[in-house]
This record gives structure tokens, sequence and C-alpha cells, in this order.
């Protein structure tokens, strides 16, 4: 196994919306948490602290202007800063860091799409300066499928001096949907100077480990590695449970202990996965 | 070898030629039956084929979207009038907004390809959104969309509504995403769960044709 790997959180989303069902709260686009309930927020912050995570997502995924426009009464920067001041706040005194979390925007890029490079560049910046004045530790950016779109996000995350993580969402035959390949994202993610890359979300830890391993070999960067728990399973009276428990997981993700540099989940990953995980690669150390 | 030229340049994505030739088929006496179903439709089902077997990605089925858009818009008038502009309706749109809504709008690409017409609701939408959309505008088909299995529960309140407006048997409910799955499509009682895109506008198809 690999020397010095560091624990990072799971899910934000589908935790939260957990808390929110736990708490008989109404879901809602889970950044919205930050100023009508940050005690959940603060809550899956705890947890995954607990859990052995050393890095923690800030809960700004979607807080782009393009979603938050959708809902009155919201602004992005005060969202944003809500997000990472309460991860900041939990964090305090301890060991672990926060990290501004930039997913893609709702619209695609043209000529795809109606969105401008410019307007995304501006969205990304008002995330990126908000997140950087709230005391942001890095920049993750993860999720993306159009290389246009993360090259974007990624020049204006360099710009702010933090260190910057990229993921892209790989289908299994190791290109995003829009078909761009591993090589092609490690290519301008060198580029632009961003400080790992890897990828997150989509494919259970099954199927996404022998797509990360294409990373290997390819890049001098660290690699960073964030499956989804695993494709949720019905049973016959209709109720869903994870298809993953955190043992699968913990079992799916190991090989890739041996090369990447960080490592963590996606959807569905809960606290018990993280915990699991740090525990292995403990034993493993 | 007309028709195939036109499925050929459809497949490249070449809106203007497909344009031009769609014109030229009709001006030497092709059926416009026969220039969609062999030229237009039969190229779109080999992107949607390439495009489910990873062949191809997401931007060569919206460049060939475009081309069967626009081949369509020259043959339309001409297909109006034979009564066969359109195969069936279905309005579709994904439970919840949280997410991006790439999956959905693939398939509302598909679909259009196989020649039905589609009611796009957006993300966000209700079950109530669905059922009043599919009664006013009479839709064969409704199309829910989900991200997460905390927003699934969304397609079960479609169904039963529908059953409650007694518009059930009037209309096929489809359901897709990642975490939907056969097993939970028959759970909720929905008429299809389809895995991807290409998929669903073939169950979507069969369905208008009755099957």
């Amino acid at each position: 196994m690999k020397q010095n790997i560091t624990l990072l959180d799971g899910a934000v989303g589908t935790n939260l919306w957990k808390l929110a069902e736990e708490n008989g709260a109404e879901k809602v686009p889970v950044w919205q948490y930050n100023v009508t309930h940050p005690e959940f927020v603060r809550e899956l912050c705890r947890r995954f602290i607990d859990a052995g995570s050393r890095q923690i997502l800030a809960n700004t995924f979607s807080a782009n202007r393009q979603t938050v426009a959708r809902y009155k009464d919201f602004d992005v920067s005060d969202v944003i800063m809500r997000g990472v001041r309460i991860a900041k706040e939990e964090t305090a005194g301890k060991d672990v860091t926060v990290s501004l979390s930039v997913g893609p925007l709702m619209q695609m890029l043209e000529p795809w799409g109606d969105m401008t490079a410019d307007e995304a560049r501006g969205m990304f910046a008002e995330m990126i300066a908000a997140g950087t004045a709230a005391g942001a530790d890095s920049i993750t950016l993860q999720t993306f499928i159009d290389l246009d779109m993360i090259r974007i996000a990624a020049e204006e995350a360099v710009k702010s001096g933090l260190p910057v993580y990229a993921m892209m969402s790989f289908e299994k035959v190791g290109r995003t949907i829009m078909g761009n390949s591993v090589e092609d994202f490690i290519a301008a993610m060198e580029e632009i100077g961003v400080s790992a890359v890897g990828m997150n979300c989509t494919l259970g830890p099954d199927l996404a480990e022998p797509v990360m391993r294409q990373f290997c070999g390819k890049t001098k960067l660290p690699l960073v590695f964030k499956p989804n728990a695993g494709k949720p399973i019905t049973a016959p009276d209709g109720t869903t449970a994870a298809a993953y428990s955190a043992e699968d997981f913990v079992r799916d993700v190991l090989p890739a202990l041996d090369y990447v540099d960080y490592v963590g989940g996606c959807c569905g990953a809960e606290p018990s996965y993280i915990k699991l995980l740090g525990e292995k690669i403990k034993q493993n150390a | 070898m007309l028709l195939p030229d036109i499925s050929e340049e459809l497949q490249k994505g070449q809106a203007k030629t497909v344009k031009e030739l769609v014109q030229k088929a009709l001006d030497e006496g092709f059926a416009p039956e026969a220039i969609l179903n062999e030229g237009l439709l039969a190229g779109m089902d080999v992107v949607g084929e390439k495009f489910k077997n990873y062949e191809i990605f997401v931007p060569n089925v919206m460049v060939a979207a475009r081309a069967m858009k626009e081949g369509l818009g020259v043959l339309k008038p001409h297909l109006a009038a034979a009564g066969s502009a359109s195969i069936g309706k279905v309005c579709i749109g994904t439970v919840s907004g949280d997410l991006h809504d790439i999956g959905k709008n693939l398939v509302k690409i598909m679909m259009e390809g196989k020649g039905l017409e589609v009611v796009d609701l957006g993300t966000d939408v209700s079950a109530e959104t669905f059922i009043s959309t599919a009664v006013e505008q009479h839709c064969d088909i409704i199309c829910c969309s989900a991200l997460l299995t905390t927003t699934m529960c969304v397609m079960e309140d479609v169904v039963k509504l529908a059953e409650e407006k007694g518009i059930r048997d009037k209309v096929k409910i489809m359901i897709g995403g990642a975490p939907v799955s056969e097993e939970y499509c028959r759970s909720i009682g929905a008429d299809a769960y389809t895995p991807d895109a290409a998929t669903a506008a073939e169950k979507a198809a069969a369905f208008c044709r009755g099957e």
C-alpha cells in the first residue's frame, strides 16, 4: 500500500438529505441548509471528522449563480461563505482541512448549450472568491463531465493560490459522457497546474477502480479517488438500501490504495464507510 | 442510395447536407415516410446504438440530433399532410433539480430522434405537474428521471396520482436514472425502467406502436 494516504470524507448531498429526513425537514437543494439548517451541515462535518477524515468538503457543490438564482432569498456568496465557515468552525483546533467544493454548472457550454465560457468563468470565480474569503484551505473540483468546463473552473481555482484537487466523472470505459479521456484530462490539468487529479461519483468502487488505475504512470501529480458507495438495491417491498455495505465498499476500494494519495467516497458513502476505510488504511500502513 | 446517404450524413452530424438531401429526396419523389424511416430515423438508430456501446459520446449525439431536427424541418410539412409527423407524445422531467439533468436531456434527444414529440418539464418536477401535463397535453408517456435515492419516491407518487386521476390506463410511465432499477420499477407499478437513453427511446417508440 502507498504511504501517507490522506483520508477524505464521503457524500455530502445524500448524507444531508438523510439528516433532513431524520429531523423531519424538507428535502431541498442541500446548499440551502447552510442558511436554513446549519445544524445539519455542522453535524455532518462532525461525523466525518469523527470518522477520521483529514480533509472535509464545505457544503458548496452546486451553490453557483445558476442554481441559487432559481430560489429567491439566497445569495451565492452568502451561501458559500456560510458553508465554509461552518466547516472551519468544526475543524478548528483539529488536524483537518476544509476544501471548497465546486461542481459543474447546470447548463452546457457552447456549442452544446447556451452558456458562454465567460459566463461560466464568472460563476466559478464568484464561488471561489467567496470560498477563499471565508478561509477554505483548498478547492475541490468534482463530478465534471466536460473537459472544457473543468478547464475553466481549474484556471479560476489556481488563481486563488490554494491547492486545487480536480476530479471528473468517468464512465466504465474510461471516458466521461462527453467523451473526454483520462489522458486528455491529465494533460489539461497538468498544464493549468492543479495539485492532484482523479475521479469521483457515477460508479461504485468495483467499476471505478479499473478506471482510476488508468491514471497510473500517466502523471506525477498525486491521485484522488472518491467513488460512489454503489447502486442502491430495491427490496421487494419497495424500500431501498445501499447495494454496498461499508465492508463491500472498502473491499472494492482497497486495490486503489496501492497507488492513490487521497481517498474517500461520493454519493451514498456514509461516515461509517469512511471510518472503516480509515481503519483499513491504518492496518495496512 | 439517397436514403442511406441521409442516414450517413446524419450520423456525422452534417446538418446542412442532411437538409439538402432531404429536399432532394422529396424533389425526386421519395415518400416522406420513407425519408423519415429509412433516412433520418435509421441514422438516429445507429447513433443511439453506438452511444449505448460507448463508441460515441454526447457531442456526437447532439450534432446528429441537430441534423435530425434540420431534416425534419424540411420534411414536416409533407409528413403533416400524411398525418405522421409524430408517432407519440411524451412529457419528461427530473424529479429533483439538485444536480445536473444531463440524463433527462439525453433521453429527450434520443426520443426526438425516434420521431416522438417531447414536452420537457425541466427539473424539480412534482407529481402534480407530470400528471396535469399528461392530461392537458394528451401525452402517451410520462418519463421520470431521478438522480438520488432520496428523490425516487416522487416516481411512486406519479404512478399513484395517475391512478387517482383516472388516467393510469391511458399513459405509460417510464422511469430512469442512476438509483433506479427494474426491481424498483416493478415495486412502484411503473411500466418500464430503462438503463440508458437509447433504450428509453426504443421502449417509448415501442409503447407508441402499441407493443
